[in-house]
């Protein structure tokens, strides 16, 4: 257990507002690159973000010592991120137009995003393509794949933070690896 | 070995999961076979190209204003604790211990209605089996056994006196009372007279034990 993390999870479960924000601090980047991969979008990926540091505010006198914090607060995350790919199953084209608002599209209802979109930055075509093969990936790999390759947590970790037997997670990442080797085939 | 197990081994090779002298076996088989060979080039560069692309791409899309923004939202949300600290401490150890917390309370509840059940009333109560209640006399507070009569079970009076003239074959407890025994009465179990709290404790418990254990 990490002696600097659970010096700050007791301190902030005395009211230690100060405390809470070093956490906050020690782990927004992190859980915004996992979300946001897992999610593809930026307002998504900070609403996770939000939600899950108040979920953790909100339960650190639950929060139990044998767990690592990080464990615990990545948990909370990909469950997050899982929730809301699966409330977004029912996908709508976007090129279709909208039924109750006429000579609108779906484009139009999407609050614009002004800041660079990610076909502008510098990504080679191969890193295109890992993007769009991570992406397509069922979400069970993905959540794997995603924890191992970001934050290159052991099979162990992986398997606390989902929950699952280490087995389990082996399978898992054995079958996405073969996936995006197959999508990638050509390139490599 | 052959090449799904080949294949197998470099996924664990690959997850640093291989052991000892399998990193031999897998070398040997590699380098004869040309397909694996590649499918483990091909799989190391998956990983190679996977990691790079997650982890650079990503720390060049986000600026330090908006992990400020974030930060910022993410306090300013954050609701007021109004519980007091005692209380808070106390539910977080409940919430550690379920197994002390259930005991606990599971004593608390046994003591309570013990208690409870000793304090009642003065009521005479008579417990004995319905063939032997029939044969029983009651006057008053007192409950007479006649002569000539056996009881076959357990007699059991409490808050009353027993005046036992017949015979019987069972234990007869007394509990806040008195016993008499008549010259002409025999009782082939034991007998018992409790008054105090203490006794009467005893008793239950090992009533209790009786009930549960049949001897």
């Amino acid at each position: 257990m990490n002696l600097l993390e659970s010096q700050l999870v007791k301190l902030a479960l005395k009211g230690d507002q100060a405390a809470f924000a070093e956490l906050v601090d020690l782990y927004q980047e992190k859980l915004y690159h996992m979300a946001y991969r897992m999610l593809n979008n930026r307002q998504e990926a900070e609403d996770v973000v939000q939600d899950t540091f108040l979920r953790v505010y909100n339960n650190l006198e639950r929060y139990i010592d044998t767990m690592k914090f990080s464990t615990w607060i990545y948990r909370i995350a990909t469950n997050l991120c899982i929730d809301r790919l699966r409330k977004r199953k029912p996908i709508y084209s976007l090129d279709a137009e909208s039924s109750e608002y006429e000579g609108l599209d779906g484009y139009s209802m999407i609050p614009s995003d002004n800041r660079t979109p990610e076909s502008e930055l510098l990504l080679s075509e191969t890193q295109r393509i890992i993007h769009q093969a991570i992406d397509s990936l069922p979400p069970k790999y993905k959540t794997v794949m995603i924890l191992r390759y970001i934050h290159e947590l052991s099979l162990q970790e992986v398997g606390d933070i989902l929950d699952m037997p280490v087995t389990t997670i082996k399978t898992r990442v054995h079958r996405g690896r073969e996936f995006l080797r197959k999508k990638l085939e050509y390139r490599l | 070995m052959n090449c799904k197990v080949a294949v197998e081994f470099i996924h664990q090779y690959l997850d640093g999961e291989l052991e000892g002298n399998q990193h031999e076996q897998l070398k040997s088989h590699l380098n004869q076979c040309d397909s694996c060979m590649k499918t483990y080039e091909q799989y190391e560069r998956t990983d190679a190209l996977a990691k790079y692309t997650l982890q650079s791409s990503i720390v060049s899309e986000r600026s330090t204003a908006d992990a400020t923004k974030l930060r910022q939202s993410i306090l300013a949300q954050l609701p007021t604790k109004h519980q007091t600290k005692s209380k808070a401490r106390f539910v977080r150890w409940l919430y550690r211990y379920p197994g002390l917390t259930a005991a606990a309370v599971f004593i608390a509840v046994m003591i309570v209605s013990l208690f409870a059940s000793w304090d009642q009333d003065s009521k005479l109560i008579i417990s004995a089996s319905q063939d032997d209640l029939q044969h029983v006399v009651i006057q008053g507070n007192t409950i007479i056994v006649p002569e000539g009569i056996e009881l076959t079970g357990d007699l059991v009076v409490e808050n009353g006196i027993v005046e036992v003239k017949g015979a019987v074959s069972g234990n007869v407890t007394v509990i806040d009372g008195k016993m008499v025994l008549a010259s002409t009465g025999h009782i082939a179990g034991q007998s018992k007279v409790i008054d105090q709290a203490l006794d009467w404790f005893w008793y239950k418990v090992t009533s209790s034990f009786n009930e549960v254990i049949p001897q």
